[in-house]
């Protein structure tokens, strides 16, 4: 299963949330059912709050409420594709290109991912054509993609928390001498 | 001469126009009545303009197959599985359930069945249901058989917000199609001789027009003739 994000997680988790409960959703109760128990996992739900404000995502109705957006924002191509290819069961690139108005390398490198993992398959033909083999409700993700840009993040990560010592240790050694003198 | 490319383009005809006017308008519909179709012939572009709808705004699109014309069940299940509903369900009754939480939950954007003409009355009722019970708004896309399939049950042509006819390709639509796609500007007579020729059946337009794009090609000549429209007419299969 692909590895799902704490953001999508919170969005989720909200949207589900605020149609049992009348379209609003309190941090407190988010904070409940995504089973958040330190003050940090808390500060991160409001982080992410933040940013899903931000994307459009999420609207806040008042100081600690929250609602679904309701324009939601146009799909990604990627999904443009997907909801074709589920249509039409069978496509070209240039069906692709032409309704989903992506590039020609795009739409080719998206049937490169997809025939990888075995849910089309290309039928050889002048032109090429892609058959749907595997109807899936959830949409394939990148995950080769995604994998590397979640050890970028841990490196960034990482990087910093390097940084964020030294200056403490620095800090201490200044705090050190200052006491000595 | 640079060589002309044919790049494949979704063009704004004015079918395609007419189809963006009538969804706005029934989306700004309320309560009952929320059905509407959208008729013509094969090659109009019926089914890639509903296509292209469907999948850049997150609607579901059903193509009725022949083999659920003895039961309903198939019908229902084809509709959970594109309005995203994880675990289908096996039961007629509760794959209609699934349904409608399905469509409720989706904030009213139109669901769209291609040809449901091809089966029983039974699965038009079904349609009305869901649409009453959800107030999601339904488009039926079908050729000419549709019309009287759904004139057959009052209850259903009663509820019909819009009827939309997809019209032979107008001779302004070659043109534009020409200029979007290939980036030719057809001449007067040339673009007078294809769409005469297509008997405005989009298909048939493309097919003619790649052709004589190639030639073009081939003669090295930036500007299409009518001679070359001739041998691009007389290449192109027509159906």
């Amino acid at each position: 299963m692909a590895h799902q994000s704490f953001a999508k997680t919170v969005c989720d988790t909200l949207k589900e949330a605020a149609r049992t409960g009348g379209g609003e959703v309190a941090v407190a109760e988010l904070s409940c059912l995504l089973w958040l128990q330190t003050r940090k996992e808390h500060k991160r739900l409001l982080n992410t709050l933040s940013d899903l404000t931000r994307g459009g995502k999420v609207i806040r109705v008042r100081q600690g409420v929250y609602a679904e957006a309701t324009t939601t924002a146009p799909p990604a191509k990627r999904e443009v594709m997907w909801r074709l290819l589920k249509m039409r069961r069978r496509v070209t690139v240039d069906d692709l290109v032409e309704l989903a108005g992506v590039s020609l390398d795009y739409a080719r490198e998206w049937l490169a991912i997809l025939v990888k993992r075995e849910v089309v398959r290309k039928i050889q033909e002048p032109g090429g054509m892609w058959v749907l083999i595997n109807d899936s409700a959830e949409m394939p993700v990148d995950d080769d993609k995604a994998a590397v840009l979640r050890l970028l993040r841990v490196q960034k990560k990482a990087e910093l928390a390097g940084r964020i010592d030294t200056i403490e240790n620095e800090l201490k050694a200044v705090k050190k001498t200052i006491a000595e003198l | 001469m640079k060589e002309i490319r044919f790049f494949p383009k979704f063009v704004n005809v004015r079918n395609v126009r007419n189809f963006q006017a009538m969804i706005d308008a029934l989306m700004m519909s309320a309560g009952e009545g929320r059905l509407a179709a959208v008729i013509g012939p094969a090659g109009r572009g019926k089914t890639r303009t509903a296509q292209w709808y469907a999948a850049n705004n997150r609607c579901a699109f059903v193509r009725c197959l022949s083999i659920w014309r003895h039961t309903e069940l198939g019908f229902l299940q084809a509709l959970c599985r594109e309005l995203g509903i994880k675990t289908i369900p096996h039961r007629k009754d509760s794959a209609f359930l699934a349904a409608l939480d399905a469509l409720n939950i989706q904030g009213g954007r139109p669901v769209f069945i291609e040809e449901i003409e091809k089966l029983p009355r039974l699965h038009l009722e079904l349609v009305r249901d869901l649409s009453d019970l959800s107030a999601a708004p339904f488009v039926l896309i079908g050729e000419d058989e549709l019309q009287s399939h759904m004139q057959q049950v009052t209850r259903i042509w009663n509820r019909t917000f819009q009827l939309l006819e997809f019209e032979a390709l107008g001779l302004g639509d070659v043109v534009m199609f020409a200029r979007e796609s290939a980036g030719v500007d057809l001449p007067a007579e040339v673009a007078e001789t294809l769409h005469r020729e297509a008997k405005g059946c989009f298909r048939v337009i493309k097919r003619d027009l790649i052709s004589l794009v190639n030639i073009m090609n081939a003669k090295g000549k930036p500007e299409p003739d009518m001679e070359m429209a001739k041998v691009a007419i007389k290449q192109s299969l027509r159906g």
